[in-house]
C-alpha cells in the first residue's frame, strides 16, 4: 500500500456511496439539480480512483493491475468510464442508478483484500500479459454494464406483461433501446474477451512454451466466451427480446464466477488473478 | 383599494346548454372588451372563454359595482337571463379570485386534471385584453405569474406526463416497447371506430406502415386508403402477423380470432421480435393468455382503461405539489399587490421630503455663494443622505404594515403628519380616473 492509499480510498468510496445514493433518489423522485449532483460527485470518484491508479503505478514502476486487488480497481474505473461515455454519447442516464450501486460494490468489495504490491518475476513484465489482462478486464466491466441493462429490460418487461407500470419504469428507456444497448455492449465485451483469450495463449506460448494448458481458469473463459457466442449468434440469426436478455445474465453468470470463484475454488491455477 | 373578481361558469356548474349560452364568440369577445374599457366601475378586465369555460376576471374599486357591471355587460352582449344563470354561475372576489386564476391556469380545475391546453388559453386571453387595453397593472402581475406559476407546475411535477385516454395510454405504451415508432407497421383488424381512434394516435406518431384486414374488403380499403396504407384479406391475417410490430383487434367477432398456439406459432416465425397487441373488442378477439408468450405484449380495454385510471390517481398525487407551487406564486403576487397599495403613499412621502430638501437647499447654496461646485455637490449629497436616512425606516415599516393589512392606519396618520393631501390627491393619484371620463366622453362623441 503507498502513503495516503488508505485516504484516498476511503474518499473514493464516500464518493461513489454518495453518487449511488443520489442517483436512486433521482430515480425514485424528481429534480434535476440532484442528477448534476450526483454525476459530479461519479466524476470526482472517478477522478481520485485515476489519481489513486496512477499514484501506484509511478511508485511501484508497474501498471497496477497484477493483483486482485488492482484488477477490481482497474474493473470499477473501466465499468464508470463505459456508463461516462454511453451517458455522454447516448443520453442514457438511467442507467447510473443501477450500474453505480454495482460500482460501489465493487470498490467495497476491495476493501477486505490485501492492496500489498505485486511481486513479479521477469516474465510478467511482458506486453503481451498487461494487454492480455487490460483487455479481459475491459470485457468483464463491458459485460457488468451489459448485464445491468438486461435487469432493466427484464424489469421493463415484466411490468409490460403484469401490465402495472410504476412510476419507476415508466422513466427507463424502452424495450427496443435497452435491447440495442445491450446487443452493442455484449458485442464490445465479446470482441475484448477474445483478443484477450489470443494474447494470453501468446504470452504462455512464449512462457510456458503451450498455448492452451487446460487449466480452470481457461476452462471457464472458454465458457464464458461460447456462452456470449451464443448470445450473439443467437441476436445475429434475428432473436431478440427476453430470451436474449437471459442468455446475457447467464453469460454474466459465468464471468461472476470466473472472476471470482475460480481463483478460490482451484487456487493452484497458474493464473494468480 | 383595487378588488380583484372573477365571475364565470364552466363544466362542473353547468351542462354544456348552457356553457354554449354564454361562450363569447371573436366579436363578441372585442365588443365586450369594449364595453369594459368604456366602464367607469371596472379599470381592467380579461375575458377567458373555452369550450369548457367562461370566465370574466374584472378589477376595480367595489365589489358590488364590479358585479353589476358584468351582469350588464351580459345583460347587453349575450342578451341573456343573468338571474336564470345565478345558480350555475360562480363568483369569487380578492385572495379566492387570485388562487381560482391559478388553479384554472395550471390546469388543476379542468376536466382532465393537468392539461396543457388551458395555459395556451389564459395567454390568449390576457393577450386579447392587452390589445384591447383592459389589462392594467395588477391584471399584468397578476396573468404573468399565474403563466409562471403554472409553466412550473408543469416543469417540476410530473401532471401532465402520462397518458390521461385510451388511445393515448396504447401510444404510450407501444413507445415503451419500442421506442420510436417511425420504423413500426401496424395492422388493423376490424375496421371500426375505436380501433380508427387509435390508429390515428399511431399515425401521427409517423408509423412506416399501415395494413388493414377487414371481413368486407370495401371498408378495410377505405380506412387503409385515408392512412396511406393498405388492405388486405382477411385469409391473410397470419402473414400480416408476422410483419406487423403493433395490433390493433376491434372485429365483432363472437370468439378469438386469435388463438394461443396460432400466436406461438406466429412468434416462432417472428423470431421472438415484440409484438404489441391491442384488443379494444369486446367480446375480445384474442386469447388472453397470448400474454403468456415472451415478447408478446397484449392489452385489452379493461387493462388499457386500468392504466389511465392509475394514470389519473397518479396525476392527482401531483396535484397535491402542483398546488403548493402554486400557493408559492400566488403569495409572491399579493406580497406585490399589498405593496402597490401603498406605493403612492411612499412616493407622496418622498415627494414632499423632496420638495422640502430641494427649497431649503436652495435657500442654503444662495447665502453660501463663495462655495465652489465640490463643496456644492457635498452639501447637497448631505441633505440627500439625511431625507434618504430619516425615510428608509418609516418605508420600510409602512411595506411590512401593507403586508399585515394594517396600512390604513399609516395612510391617515402618515397623511396627517406630513399633511400629504396634497400630494396624494395631486399629481400622484392615480390618473386613471381622468382617462376613464376622457373615454366615456369620446364613446360618447362616438
Amino acid at each position: 500500500m503507498i502513503n495516503g492509499e488508505l485516504a484516498l480510498y476511503t474518499l473514493l468510496l464516500c464518493f461513489f456511496f454518495a453518487a449511488a445514493v443520489l442517483f436512486i433518489m433521482d430515480l425514485l423522485g424528481s429534480g434535476k439539480e440532484l442528477f448534476m449532483m450526483a454525476r459530479r460527485l461519479l466524476f470526482l470518484g472517478f477522478s481520485a480512483l485515476t489519481i489513486l491508479m496512477v499514484a501506484r503505478a509511478i511508485s511501484y514502476g508497474y501498471f497496477p493491475i497484477f493483483t486482485f486487488y488492482e484488477t477490481l480497481l482497474f474493473l470499477a474505473w473501466a465499468m464508470t468510464f463505459v456508463i461516462l461515455l454511453l451517458e455522454r454519447s447516448y443520453g442514457f442516464r438511467t442507467v447510473f442508478p443501477f450500474a453505480v450501486p454495482a460500482l460501489f460494490a465493487v470498490l467495497f468489495l476491495a476493501v477486505f483484500i490485501t492492496a500489498e504490491r505485486a511481486s513479479l518475476p521477469p516474465e510478467y513484465k511482458s506486453i503481451w500479459l498487461f494487454f492480455h489482462i487490460v483487455t479481459v478486464i475491459a470485457a468483464y466491466s463491458t459485460f457488468t454494464v451489459a448485464f445491468v441493462t438486461s435487469l432493466m429490460y427484464l424489469s421493463v418487461d415484466n411490468q409490460l406483461k403484469k401490465k402495472k407500470l410504476s412510476s419507476l419504469v415508466s422513466r427507463l428507456p424502452s424495450l427496443d433501446i435497452l435491447d440495442y444497448y445491450n446487443y452493442k455492449l455484449v458485442s464490445i465485451g465479446f470482441f475484448l474477451l477474445t483478443i484477450s483469450v489470443f494474447l494470453g495463449a501468446i504470452w504462455a506460448q512464449n512462457v510456458w512454451g503451450a498455448f492452451w494448458r487446460w487449466e480452470p481458469k481457461e476452462i471457464w473463459s472458454l465458457v464464458t466466451w461460447i456462452v456470449y457466442a451464443t448470445y450473439l449468434h443467437t441476436r445475429l440469426s434475428g432473436w431478440q427480446g427476453r430470451r436474449v436478455a437471459m442468455l446475457n445474465a447467464c453469460g454474466f453468470a459465468t464471468v461472476l464466477f470466473n472472476y471470482f470463484a475460480v481463483r478460490f475454488l482451484f487456487a493452484g491455477g497458474l493464473h494468480q488473478f | 383599494m383595487t378588488e380583484i373578481m372573477i365571475l364565470g361558469i364552466n363544466h362542473k356548474t353547468a351542462p354544456v346548454e348552457l356553457r354554449e349560452k354564454l361562450s363569447f364568440s371573436e366579436s363578441q369577445l372585442t365588443r365586450s372588451l369594449a364595453f369594459c374599457k368604456a366602464s367607469c366601475e371596472i379599470s381592467e378586465a380579461v375575458i377567458l372563454t373555452t369550450c369548457n369555460r367562461t370566465e370574466i376576471y374584472v378589477a376595480g374599486a367595489g365589489l358590488e359595482l364590479l358585479q353589476q357591471s358584468i351582469m350588464q355587460l351580459l345583460a347587453e352582449i349575450k342578451e341573456i337571463d343573468t338571474a336564470a344563470l345565478r345558480p350555475n354561475l360562480y363568483i369569487h372576489t380578492r385572495e379566492k379570485a387570485v388562487e381560482h386564476l391559478f388553479t384554472v391556469t395550471a390546469g388543476l380545475d379542468s376536466m382532465i386534471l393537468g392539461e396543457t391546453q388551458i395555459l395556451g388559453q389564459v395567454k390568449d386571453a390576457y393577450a386579447k385584453g392587452n390589445e384591447a387595453e383592459t389589462v392594467g397593472a395588477v391584471f399584468h402581475a397578476l396573468f404573468r405569474q399565474a403563466v409562471t406559476a403554472a409553466k412550473r407546475v408543469q416543469t417540476e411535477t410530473g401532471i401532465n406526463q402520462n397518458a390521461a385516454s385510451v388511445s393515448y395510454a396504447a401510444v404510450e405504451l407501444a413507445k415503451k416497447i419500442f421506442g420510436r415508432l417511425d420504423n413500426r407497421t401496424v395492422l388493423v383488424l376490424g375496421a371500426g371506430k375505436m380501433s380508427e381512434l387509435t390508429l390515428r394516435h399511431l399515425y401521427d406518431q409517423g408509423v412506416k406502415e399501415v395494413i388493414v384486414v377487414n371481413r368486407t374488403k370495401e371498408r378495410a380499403d377505405k380506412l387503409a386508403h385515408s392512412y396511406g396504407g393498405v388492405a388486405e384479406y382477411y385469409e391473410n391475417r397470419r402473414e400480416c402477423l408476422f410483419k406487423a410490430d403493433i395490433v390493433i383487434s376491434s372485429t365483432g367477432a363472437p370468439h378469438f380470432i386469435l388463438e394461443r398456439e396460432e400466436m406461438t406459432a406466429v412468434m416462432r416465425t417472428r423470431r421472438g421480435k415484440p409484438i404489441f397487441l391491442i384488443d379494444i373488442a369486446v367480446p375480445r378477439d384474442i386469447d388472453p393468455r397470448v400474454n403468456e408468450l415472451d415478447n408478446v405484449y397484449l392489452y385489452d380495454i379493461d387493462d388499457l382503461q386500468a392504466v389511465v385510471a392509475a394514470n389519473l390517481k397518479d396525476r392527482e398525487c401531483e396535484a397535491v405539489k402542483a398546488r403548493l407551487i402554486i400557493k408559492e406564486d400566488i403569495s409572491h403576487f399579493h406580497t406585490w399587490l399589498k405593496t402597490q397599495e401603498v406605493t403612492p403613499l411612499i412616493a407622496a412621502l418622498r415627494h414632499k421630503a423632496e420638495t422640502i430638501r430641494q427649497s431649503e437647499l436652495d435657500v442654503s447654496l444662495k447665502k453660501l455663494a463663495n462655495l465652489n461646485d465640490k463643496e456644492k455637490k457635498h452639501v447637497e449629497n448631505l441633505t440627500r443622505a439625511i431625507v434618504n436616512r430619516i425615510l428608509k425606516e418609516p418605508v420600510l415599516r409602512i411595506k411590512e404594515f401593507a403586508l399585515e393589512d394594517r396600512s390604513e392606519v399609516f395612510v391617515t396618520s402618515l397623511c396627517q403628519l406630513f399633511d400629504l393631501t396634497e400630494e396624494l390627491n395631486g399629481h400622484l393619484a392615480p390618473s386613471r380616473e381622468d382617462e376613464r371620463v376622457g373615454a366615456v366622453a369620446e364613446g360618447g362623441r362616438q
